[in-house]
């Protein structure tokens, strides 16, 4: 009889301590009901809806020949399929296009954070040579010659009107605009027992147990908007053009949409999530004595690898459909 | 209370109890319909209203989708307008919602839409730049909070179904508790009614079935049953009031019915049984005497002399001589027998239990000796005599009751006709008799119709002078098949059986003619003698039909004479024939004693009266001149005659030796063969002119 009771007491204290690491787990993962814009930014429907025109526009690159949506794909959950996009002199860039999804409260922008605002970001791909290959005057003067824009940066931005600032503030404004859809992980962590497989179950636990996933890709939106050295050989030294000690650094993207995001890694160098996570399975690798911030993950199993990639397909969006503006033709 | 409002008053009281009821049941099924009614149509005003809203609120969201997904670019102050006709759409919806929430519940959830709305629209409102804020929700929160709105929505539109159903299940319930009310109050109003009214209804049968065993018993005979109920003030008591009423009737009628029947059967001068009662007795004796030892005698007594003493006593004295005949009878027979009183005073007695006919005739002497007892009526003592004829009902031969009767009443002719105070017993001879003066009688009758009955004519002569003294009226039937018939076969006959006026008239008619003819032929003819009874000068008019008759025929009274016979004055001063006598006298008329010398004569009347002549019986007359005993009896009542001066006639003379003695007596009138037979009156004339002529010649000669 006692047995029996201190074993009854024990399972509800097990409970309630589950219960109590569930709930963390609930609030860790919850999103955000707002989109904080920085100090210094405004937001407007116009605005936004503007920043997605232009987004849209080719006429935003030199020779006219690809948009901002032309590499950042919202079919492929605003990136592009190949290791490296082409710019506008049809030559592979240095990088791989990183996504735009859940970039407002980021605070640096591009793999090796060079650009503290979305403004300052969005002036790099128009104005780089070998991305659109344009310039801010030439967009203006290009964009002013067209009525429509200027009827709708008037009405957007009534005192501005038609600048360079204002075409990237609206550029910003739109891209902050821009989150991951609901996907089956979000309704699970709300509470729907039924909406992730248990295989996907399974692999969240992986993703913050033996595969130590958390412990960069954190929060909601899975990043902690940090530098990380994961191993990966090559001359691209990321963040350490700006700080030495940051050499082979690279932002840590958000895993949403993830599934829809091949090839990975900043130089696209891994086709698959299988690919990815075995990586980070082995450890990544040293180079110039700079050591990986990853260690070997001995105690993953593939079975361990399989469970964590139906998870990260559960974070794959219900609808990740974007629909295309109508452009202003002259 | 009467019953008819006792049995009327309940059921309407019922009636008006089940129509309330059924009103009221009908009131509440109305009363709860409309209550239904209302409360859907309510229901369905209010569930219209929140589609209304889910529709707008899908139309907002949708605009709101629409501009969010960026894809055109409009005024911020046309967007806010927009978006704000959505919220006044919405805010007029409210409105309603509000107005219409009836339960706490309902204003809970309203309030809550209400909530929800405000803080979607706030949001909704910063994310299309309506208001400024640094945080803007994302679609999802949006998404979210539509989906809030909603169930918002949901819930009001479930909470008023559900209300709506739980007041339609209260209105039916209450209408259930209703109806459940009224129908355990009818019941019991039901009950306790039926109960008093099948109480009032077993009493009442009470009563009735009473006053049918009062009324049973009155039908049986028991008029004095005591009927109850009677002090009742309602139907029950005038039913027993009328009943008792009704027994008192029946008990009058009956009394008075065995008394009528009494009456019918019986003589109330007696109280002895009528002809009536007496065919009925006699029937019975005739059904019961078969195969008996014993004879029944029928005994027919007739009062003597009674018809006298009525018309000289008066009819209270003939009562009283009725009831002292009956009583005498009645103390003469026998239990089983019976006298009956057939007429005014003739008795009829019954012996059932007879064995032969001296008993019979013992019993009848016996009868006639009670009878003729004398009785004292205011004083005077009466006697009254009886006859009695006698009929023995054979056991084979008459069963007819009024044939017996006939039969005893032939008896009573046969004795009445042998004298008074006879008995005389019926056998066929005497039927025969009977049958043939019967016979006799009917030829009679229309011998007096058809004038067969004329009249003959005797002289009378003086002796001395040979002069016609006049002439004696004698009746003679020229009977169509017998001949010539004397008065003797017939004048007794006529007289007993009422004809005898109707034969006088004939004669007198006949005698007044004769006279008149005579006379008108100037033969001598001084008057014709006519023959009465004492009953036709007893019976008043006698006088003045005389009178009537001659002044008709322009003569006198002394043209006629009257001849009587000598026993009329047998009676005492009192008969009335004597006083007629005085008055003819009076009148002038003849008075002639015929017969004188037969009968019982008072020579005392002969005396008062004087009469004008008196006619010696042939008896005395024929012969006498060979019988000295017979000449001294002439010649005293001759003597007597002449003492008295009153003229004599002898009748019946024959001879001329007669003729000389009568003379040398001192009689010189004279009638007979041997002056002239009966002559009819032609013949007399004849005879008178021949007299006449043989008298002329005489003193011619």
């Amino acid at each position: 009889m006692r047995v029996l009771t201190a074993l009854l007491i024990g399972l509800c204290g097990a409970t309630l301590v589950a219960a109590a690491s569930w709930q963390d787990i609930q609030q860790e993962y919850a999103r955000p009901a707002y989109i904080d814009f920085p100090e210094g930014t405004t937001y407007s429907p116009q605005k936004a809806a503007l920043g997605k025109m232009l987004f849209f526009d080719a006429r935003l690159s030199g020779p006219q020949n690809l948009s901002c949506a032309t590499c950042h794909n919202p079919s492929f959950g605003w990136e592009s399929p190949t290791p490296r996009a082409k710019g506008a002199r049809n030559q592979a860039l240095a990088r791989h296009t990183p996504t735009l999804e859940n970039l407002a409260e980021a605070t640096h922008f591009f793999w090796d954070g060079r650009a503290s605002s979305l403004e300052e970001q969005a002036r790099g791909p128009i104005t780089h040579p070998m991305e659109m290959g344009s310039s801010m005057e030439e967009v203006v003067a290009r964009l002013k010659q067209i009525s429509g824009y200027r009827r709708y940066f008037r009405i957007a931005f009534p005192q501005e009107g038609l600048t360079q600032s204002t075409v990237l503030s609206a550029l910003a404004t739109y891209q902050r605009t821009l989150r991951s859809g609901w996907s089956p992980f979000d309704d699970w962590i709300s509470g729907d027992e039924d909406a992730i497989s248990e295989t996907a179950k399974r692999g969240f636990d992986v993703f913050t147990g033996v595969g130590n996933c958390n412990s960069c890709h954190t929060g909601w939106a899975f990043t902690d908007h940090q530098f990380h050295n994961i191993g990966l050989l090559g001359e691209d030294i990321g963040r350490g053009a700006f700080d030495p000690n940051m050499r082979y650094r690279f932002k840590t993207p958000g895993l949403r949409n993830i599934a829809l995001r091949a090839p990975y890694m900043h130089d696209g160098s891994l086709p698959s999530l299988r690919d990815v996570i075995e990586h980070y399975r082995h450890g990544g690798a040293s180079q110039e004595g700079v050591s990986s911030d990853l260690s070997p993950l001995t105690d993953m199993t593939d079975n361990d690898i399989t469970d964590l990639i139906a998870f990260l397909d559960s974070l794959t969006a219900y609808e990740p459909h974007v629909s295309a503006p109508s452009l202003p033709a002259n | 209370m009467s019953i008819k409002r006792r049995i009327l008053g309940p059921i309407i009281l019922l009636i008006l109890i089940g129509i309330a009821g059924a009103s009221w049941i009908t009131l509440a099924a109305i009363k709860t319909q409309n209550a239904i009614q209302d409360a859907n149509f309510t229901v369905m005003r209010t569930l219209r209203t929140t589609e209304r809203a889910q529709r707008t609120r899908k139309e907002a969201e949708a605009q709101l989708h629409r501009f969010l997904t960026f894809n055109m670019i409009e005024p911020r102050a046309k967007i806010a307008q927009r978006h704000q006709e959505f919220v006044n759409a919405f805010n007029a919806i409210w409105d309603e919602l509000n107005t219409a929430a009836s339960s706490p519940r309902q204003k809970e959830l309203t309030a809550n839409l209400r909530h929800s709305f405000d803080l979607w629209n706030k949001e909704a409102s910063i994310t299309l730049g309506i208001r400024r804020d640094s945080a803007i929700p994302s679609h999802i929160r949006l998404g979210h909070l539509g989906h809030r709105l909603e169930l918002a929505l949901v819930a009001l539109e479930q909470e008023v179904r559900s209300g709506a159903a739980n007041a339609n299940r209260l209105a039916r319930q209450n209408y259930v508790h209703e109806v459940a009310l009224v129908f355990i109050s009818m019941v019991v109003i039901f009950v306790i009614a039926g109960t008093a009214f099948i109480g009032f209804g077993s009493h009442l049968v009470t009563s009735l079935t009473r006053l049918a065993t009062a009324m049973e018993q009155i039908r049986k005979g028991d008029y004095d049953t005591k009927i109850g109920d009677q002090g009742r003030q309602d139907e029950v008591g005038q039913i027993a009031r009328g009943v008792f009423a009704f027994a008192n009737t029946l008990r009058d009628l009956s009394t008075a019915k065995s008394r009528i029947e009494h009456l019918a059967l019986h003589d109330q001068l007696t109280n002895l049984p009528n002809r009536r009662a007496l065919q009925d007795h006699l029937t019975n004796c005739l059904a019961d005497q078969d195969d008996s030892i014993y004879q029944t005698a029928v005994l027919h007594v007739d009062l003597d002399r009674f018809k006298q003493i009525n018309d000289l006593l008066g009819h209270a004295a003939g009562d009283e001589i009725l009831r002292h005949a009956a009583r005498a009878m009645q103390a003469q027979i026998g239990p089983q027998d019976m006298t009956a009183r057939v007429g005014g005073d003739e008795f009829v007695i019954v012996l059932s239990h007879t064995t032969d006919s001296a008993e019979v005739e013992r019993l009848a002497l016996n009868v006639i000796s009670a009878i003729s007892r004398p009785v004292e009526i205011w004083g005077e003592f009466v006697n009254v005599g009886a006859s009695i004829g006698i009929a023995f009902v054979s056991a084979n031969e008459e069963q007819d009751p009024a044939r017996i009767l006939s039969n005893a009443d032939i008896a009573l002719y046969v004795a009445k006709s042998q004298g008074r105070g006879r008995i005389s017993f019926y056998n066929d001879a005497t039927r025969a008799r009977f049958e043939g003066n019967m016979a006799l009688l009917k030829d009679l009758r229309a011998g007096l119709e058809n004038g067969e009955i004329t009249a003959f004519f005797q002289p009378q002569v003086d002796g001395h002078t040979g002069e016609v003294l006049g002439f004696e009226a004698l009746a003679r039937w020229h009977h169509p098949e017998r001949g010539m018939l004397d008065p003797g076969v017939f004048i007794t006959l006529a007289f007993e059986h009422g004809l005898g006026d109707q034969l006088t008239e004939t004669i007198v008619t006949d005698a007044i003619a004769a006279l008149l003819e005579w006379r008108a032929h100037g033969l001598p003819a001084p008057c014709v003698s006519v023959n009465f009874s004492a009953k036709q000068l007893r019976d008043g008019g006698l006088v003045e039909y005389l009178d009537d008759t001659l002044f008709a025929a322009g003569l006198q009274p002394k043209d006629i004479a009257i001849e009587v016979l000598e026993s009329v004055l047998f009676g005492d001063g009192v008969d009335p024939a004597l006083n007629t006598i005085a008055r003819l006298q009076e009148r002038g008329y003849k008075i002639e004693l015929d017969d004188f010398g037969t009968g019982h004569a008072s020579i005392s009347n002969l005396r008062r009266f004087k009469v004008d002549a008196v006619k010696l019986d042939r008896d005395f007359v024929s012969g006498v001149d060979q019988d000295s005993e017979q000449e001294m009896i002439l010649r005293t009542l001759i003597d007597l005659c002449c003492n008295l001066d009153i003229e004599c006639l002898a009748e019946g003379v024959e001879t001329d030796a007669e003729k000389a003695m009568l003379l040398s007596l001192g009689c010189h009138r004279f009638q007979g063969y041997g002056v002239a037979r009966p002559m009819p009156k032609d013949a007399i004339t004849a005879w008178l002119r021949d007299r006449d002529q043989s008298l002329i010649a005489i003193k011619a000669g």
